[in-house]
């Protein structure tokens, strides 16, 4: 096992190359005048500024293998750059962001795996009946729905009309506690920030921030996981191997948790593992919708910045996240099905 | 088989709604004529005036005019051809590389298994809508570069499933016995792994038909789509997102801006969404009805 | 089931959450928010040039003069304590030295009294560094006659160019220093500059809203990693990375607010009342200024009350119109304005895709198209004006007189601009390119930058006229991204482009040079043909302009260059903007200043207790 991981481990290393690697060969089809516009962002920024010196002062009529050596070599120092479209250093953004983002994910995992293996498994086995039926309608109106378009309803109504959910992470109150002198920083999620500096008025108010871009959230993931639970659960519902069991006499429910569940899980944790990371990278449209300064956010505003060095570093770090949650996958593949051979 | 499919009086619903949205596409230049100045960009949504304010429904225009007078009734028919294009383009395409390559890995195993999945891997570790973002900066926007970054980022997710799958069945009795009767690869691929292992994956494709869709919105959301004015249901979505609040007091004033294009969104996957249940159904041979 | 017991504690805490914090907010009188939309580049004032930046600079410093309130013709004092005149004898005759008597008394955030060196070091600074792109040009051109430090350095040494600033020799380097310390000194308790040539709003370059002409502390600056003031060192801190910058993220100014911090991941800059400002305490204690791209978001904060001021674009005014509470101050006259700009040469090579076939066949655009001016003429003539500013600027925005901003002085407003007029058009396109244009027809690409509808409209309505006179025009109308359309811009490949100019400061100079003069900042991207054509008519006149203080020649001046502009079509203006100021009502003592890029002055509002 040790082995094993070692050696998907040691691919890290040749992940990450390759994806730096795709990003600055796109980013090297774009002229040294394309990528001097992260600098004047819009025309409006555009008076009389001479566009060749500033190419010259940021050597962006360097070839793009000067470039990403350059690059690599600042990375080996530790030094991932300054990123012009959040202007700060790309790792204080990431340290900044990705925070934000994980705390989100972690607020709407629970609802969306937990919610959606039960009510897949309970649609699974009671097939067709009006159960069944309920829960794929919902499912299938929340996978249909365009996740900002639900954003911005729940905005419309749990905001606009009722006042309970507003956008952003903090309120002003909150913030102005946050940002004082006596509130330190642990872990740059809120709530557990919160908690550990026993500031508990801004703890119910980072909660109060997180419920709508939850919900928004993990409605629809909630709606994938449950369709994949149901699809796999009524699969293996009917391999010869659970009618056997039932056919020995096993009462329902030790079938269901004994044989059913357990292979049933499989294609639910592939799907799992690259739900986390879809969360984590997908997050962009919500943290949009509801203002919320995360991750996702700032690489879609640096892309579309040609912000190329902040890209680089947060698609390494998500390259990092991915190869990891992939090993936790694989593991419980073999953790599961005992027939899966780690080789 | 078709007995099957209408039985279920889900699945006879989305094979309904698909019907009809395949003859609005079909007949969408008598639907929704394009006036004589613009016969040669038929997609392009034509204006009744320039006003940045929607107007609401009318005889003229069933459907109202969105933000900058474009008539929603027009967008929202031949938004349909576009759907079809975009969504089987894309699926398609993913799907065709997604098998090819999810099955030689798990089949081959070993080493080349590895690498092959390390190369997925380095095209899953980029965030979707990031490697959108990323390419339409490069090849510039518009719905063509969009269903570039789709494809490139798409087909992973079937070569995952269907690698999973065939690597549980691979170890199975009737494929072990197959190869021991010296069965060639390929044959045995083609008929005894992928008919057990395909499902899933054509399942998931027919669902994606529908979600392909609603992620081509969320790209029109982030800027990156066909641009203004186009017949794309998720670009008038994206216009509609101004006016979602309506007006103080009226909350729901520009309703038609939403309703119409969000209702052709939903019913499109929805009709997808049955009709990938049906199929699961129908051509899983251990299920019975 | 533990999924039961978890959704029954989800519930739960909802309805805790809701209980305990509360539902809609009552509003603290001592703190205001104003929500904008964008970035702030840099809190530096030698490095700021956009407007985002420019509103936080303008709460944190305070400049030597002021405009009265709400306007822009007037200047009062400010860490002055006269403004230099004629009549005072601060200026002198040939206008070409100006005295600053510096006031006393007044304290930095530190608590560091301000002194007539802290003046010189803030100007000195600012020249010896002059960024890229910065804002540094403006000192330069009226105390040295011209644009750079490298273009000074040039002359100076008597050099054509230099490719290295950085490489330069020992001896030069001082002499640099020696002319930037000879232009601006300290006598006393005045500060003098020298300028090159008199230069009629010498004093608006410097004054509030202007935020290079901040005040900074000379030696807070030094402590803190700055140029130290010697003749030999400066080269360091010459042109350096907007983040390395000592005023970057900090500030130490004696303006009415502190800043407590620039919260990038949050995107909010906080400001704390300074007790000790010289003109008084200001009244709000704290202040925010946060940044959300999404306009619902932003207006649904107004609407709670956690906003007490937005930034509203003007297709969404009639959604805050009417909301109970806020105030809507629309039709503001602002001094910008936006103009399709022709190309008088355009390439045909590489750009096809364009251009078309480059010919005068029908099927594309010679080089020369925008040469002709009864092309330009018709062009001017099939644009429907009142449209745009009636539908797509929904009524806040003016027809334009000309290249200056009708607000400005010297813009001679009984001069009308072009109007729609399809009859006119046809009989400038009939007589174009001697009467083949009108036979043989053309294509032409307008691109906008994608994101900007009010342009893509603009365009449209261009080609909804044009193609009305005559259907063998053709007219294709395509969005590409701002970088591309940046980068096409910059190799003149744009056969016609949008621009518009925000003002730099309140001057008719300021506008007639970016869109007049063969080196204006947009002439630039019009083509070589256009650039001889500023020479040959414009470039002497506003030279003119510039170097007189007497306010009739000007006059005269820029009323011809204004006639001159209409007679050629020199290129289409077609709308001066209007601005738009949203805020809650119990937001007081708000007053509108055309010459300031801040939306809100922290000092001048104050809240009223609810």
């Amino acid at each position: 096992m040790l082995s094993y991981i070692g050696r998907r481990l040691l691919f890290l290393p040749l992940v990450l190359f390759g994806v730096t690697l795709f990003i600055f060969i796109a980013m090297s089809f774009l002229s040294p005048y394309q990528l001097v516009s992260s600098y004047i962002k819009s025309p409006d920024e555009l008076k009389n500024q001479s566009l060749d010196d500033l190419v010259k002062k940021y050597r962006l009529d360097d070839p793009a293998h000067i470039k990403y050596f350059r690059w690599l070599g600042n990375i080996l120092h530790g030094n991932l750059g300054y990123s012009r479209s959040a202007n700060m250093h790309v790792m204080d953004a990431i340290k900044a962001r990705f925070p934000a983002t994980l705390e989100l994910t972690i607020f709407a995992i629970i609802p969306v795996v937990l919610g959606g293996i039960w009510l897949g498994s309970i649609s699974a086995i009671h097939h067709n009946s009006p159960v069944d039926h309920a829960t794929r309608v919902f499912a299938i109106i929340g996978w249909s729905l365009p996740s900002f378009v639900f954003g911005i309803v729940l905005l419309m109504y749990f905001y606009g009309v009722l006042g309970w959910f507003p956008p952003g992470r903090l309120s002003t109150w909150a913030d102005m506690i946050v940002l004082s002198e006596g509130f330190i920083r642990y872990t740059g999620m809120n709530t557990l920030d919160a908690i550990l500096n026993r500031e508990w008025a801004v703890f119910w108010d980072a909660i109060r921030h997180l419920i709508a871009p939850t919900i928004s959230l993990s409605y629809l993931w909630w709606a994938f996981i449950l369709r994949i639970t149901r699809s796999s659960m009524l699969d293996v519902l009917n391999k010869d191997y659970v009618r056997t069991a039932r056919a020995k006499g096993l009462p329902e429910n030790i079938v269901i948790k004994r044989h059913v569940r357990r292979n049933a899980m499989i294609p639910v944790a592939t799907v799992a593992g690259f739900m986390v990371l879809g969360m984590l990278g997908g997050l962009t449209i919500t943290e949009t919708v509801f203002d919320y300064k995360g991750l996702g956010l700032l690489t879609a505003t640096a892309a579309q910045q040609l912000d190329y060095t902040c890209v680089l570093g947060t698609t390494m770090f998500y390259g990092v996240i991915l190869v990891v949650s992939n090993l936790v996958v694989d593991i419980l593949y073999a953790l599961i099905d005992p027939r899966v051979r780690l080789d | 088989m078709m007995k099957k499919l209408i039985r279920n009086p889900l699945s006879l619903f989305g094979f309904a709604l698909l019907i009809f949205f395949i003859i609005i596409a079909l007949l969408a230049p008598v639907i929704a004529p394009t006036p004589e100045r613009h016969k040669h960009e038929p997609y392009r949504i034509p204006r009744y005036g320039w006003q940045t304010t929607p107007t609401p429904p009318s005889k003229e225009h069933p459907f109202g005019l969105t933000q900058g007078q474009y008539d929603i009734f027009y967008g929202v028919v031949w938004g349909t051809r576009t759907a079809f294009f975009v969504g089987l383009v894309v699926v398609g395409s993913s799907c065709v590389i997604g098998v090819v390559v999810g099955a030689a890995s798990a089949y081959i195993g070993g080493r080349t298994d590895e690498i092959i999945m390390r190369i997925v891997d380095v095209f899953l570790s980029f965030p979707f809508l990031i490697a959108a973002v990323v390419i339409t900066c490069v090849l510039g926007k518009g719905l063509d570069k969009i269903m570039i970054a789709m494809v490139c980022f798409w087909w992973m997710n079937y070569a995952r499933l269907l690698r999973g799958n065939i690597l549980q069945v691979k170890e199975e009795e009737f494929v072990l016995a197959a190869r021991a009767a010296g069965v060639s690869h390929i044959k045995i691929i083609i008929r005894h792994i992928l008919p057990n292992t395909i499902f899933p994956v054509l399942i998931s494709a027919s669902m994606d038909l529908g979600s392909v869709v609603v992620t081509a919105a969320g790209l029109s959301f982030l800027g990156l789509g066909a641009p203004e004015g186009y017949a794309d249901w998720g670009q008038m979505i994206s216009f509609s997102r101004n006016w979602l609040l309506g007006a103080p007091g009226e909350p729901l004033k520009y309703w038609y801006t939403v309703i119409y294009p969000g209702a052709a969104i939903v019913l499109f996957v929805l009709a997808w969404n049955l009709i990938g249940d049906a199929l699961r159904d129908i051509l899983d041979p251990k299920i019975q009805a | 089931m533990k999924a039961k017991a978890l959704t029954a504690v989800f519930v739960a805490l909802m309805l805790v959450t809701l209980g305990y914090t509360g539902f809609a907010q009552t509003t603290d009188p001592n703190t205001f928010v104003y929500v904008s939309f964008g970035d702030p580049d840099t809190l530096d004032p030698t490095y700021a040039y956009d407007t985002a930046s420019g509103e936080l600079i303008h709460q944190l410093y305070d400049n030597l003069v002021a405009y009265g309130k709400g306007g822009v013709d007037t200047l009062v004092p400010m860490l002055s304590t006269e403004v230099p005149s004629v009549a005072n004898g601060l200026l002198s005759k040939d206008g070409k030295t100006v005295k600053f008597p510096i006031r006393k008394g007044v304290k930095f955030h530190n608590g560091a009294v301000l002194t007539p060196e802290d003046v010189e070091y803030s100007f000195e600074r600012a020249m010896l560094a002059d960024p890229s792109g910065g804002p540094c040009w403006m000192f330069f051109e009226p105390l040295f006659g011209v644009q750079t430090l490298k273009d000074l350095a040039c002359k100076i040494g008597g050099l054509q160019s230099i490719d290295d600033m950085q490489k330069l020799d020992k001896n030069l380097i001082v002499k640099i220093y020696e002319a930037i310390d000879k232009s601006v000194e300290v006598e006393g308790d005045y500060v003098v500059f020298h300028l090159a040539t008199p230069y009629p709003p010498f004093m608006q370059i410097l004054a509030k809203g202007a935020s290079w002409g901040s005040i900074v502390n000379k030696k807070w600056m030094i402590e803190n990693g700055a140029w130290d003031g010697k003749p030999d060192t400066w080269l360091k801190w010459y042109d350096p990375p907007k983040e390395s910058m000592t005023l970057y993220e900090k500030a130490m100014g004696t303006g009415p607010f502190k800043l407590v911090t620039w919260d990038h991941s949050a995107a909010q800059v906080v400001f704390e009342r300074f007790d000790d400002y010289w003109q008084g305490p200001a009244k709000l204690k704290t202040a925010f200024i946060k940044y959300i791209s999404e306009f619902n978001t932003r207006k649904l904060m107004l609407q709670t009350g956690e906003a007490d001021a937005i930034q509203v674009p003007a297709m969404y005014l009639d959604q805050v119109r009417a909301l109970p509470g806020v105030v809507v101050l629309d039709h503001l006259p602002s001094i910008t304005n936006t103009a399709l700009l022709f190309n008088y040469t355009i390439p045909i090579k590489g750009n096809e895709d364009i251009v078309g076939s480059g010919q005068l066949d029908g099927k594309g655009i010679p080089p020369n198209f925008f040469n002709d001016i009864h092309v330009r003429k018709a062009f001017c003539y099939s644009f429907d004006y009142d449209a745009y500013i009636e539908k797509v600027a929904l009524g806040q925005g003016s027809k334009p007189h000309g290249p200056i901003p009708a607000i400005l002085p010297f813009c001679d407003t009984s001069l009308e601009w072009y109007s729609l007029d399809l009859k006119k058009a046809e009989e400038e396109f009939k007589t174009a390119f001697g009467g083949e244009l009108w036979n043989k027809g053309f294509k032409l690409t307008i691109l906008y930058n994608t994101g900007n509808d009010n342009r893509k409209t603009a365009a449209e309505i261009l080609e909804a006229g044009i193609e009305a006179v005559n259907p063998k025009f053709k007219i294709d109308v395509q969005g590409v991204q701002w970088s591309t359309y940046l980068d096409k811009l910059r190799a003149s490949a744009l056969p016609v482009f949008f621009l518009g100019w925000h003002m730099d400061f309140p001057d008719a100079h300021n506008f007639i040079f970016p869109y007049m003069h063969s080196v204006g900042a947009f002439s630039g991207y019009c083509g070589e043909d256009m650039a001889e054509l500023c020479r040959r008519e414009f470039d002497d006149l506003i030279a003119k302009g510039i170097a007189t203080t007497d306010d009739a020649i000007r006059a005269e001046v820029y009323k011809t260059l204004q006639k001159k502009a209409y007679d050629l079509a020199l290129s289409m203006y077609y709308v001066d903007a209007q601005d738009i100021r949203v805020h809650r009502d119990w937001v007081k003592g708000y007053v509108y200043s055309p010459a300031y890029s801040a939306y809100y002055d922290f000092y001048e509002v104050w809240k009223e207790a609810k």
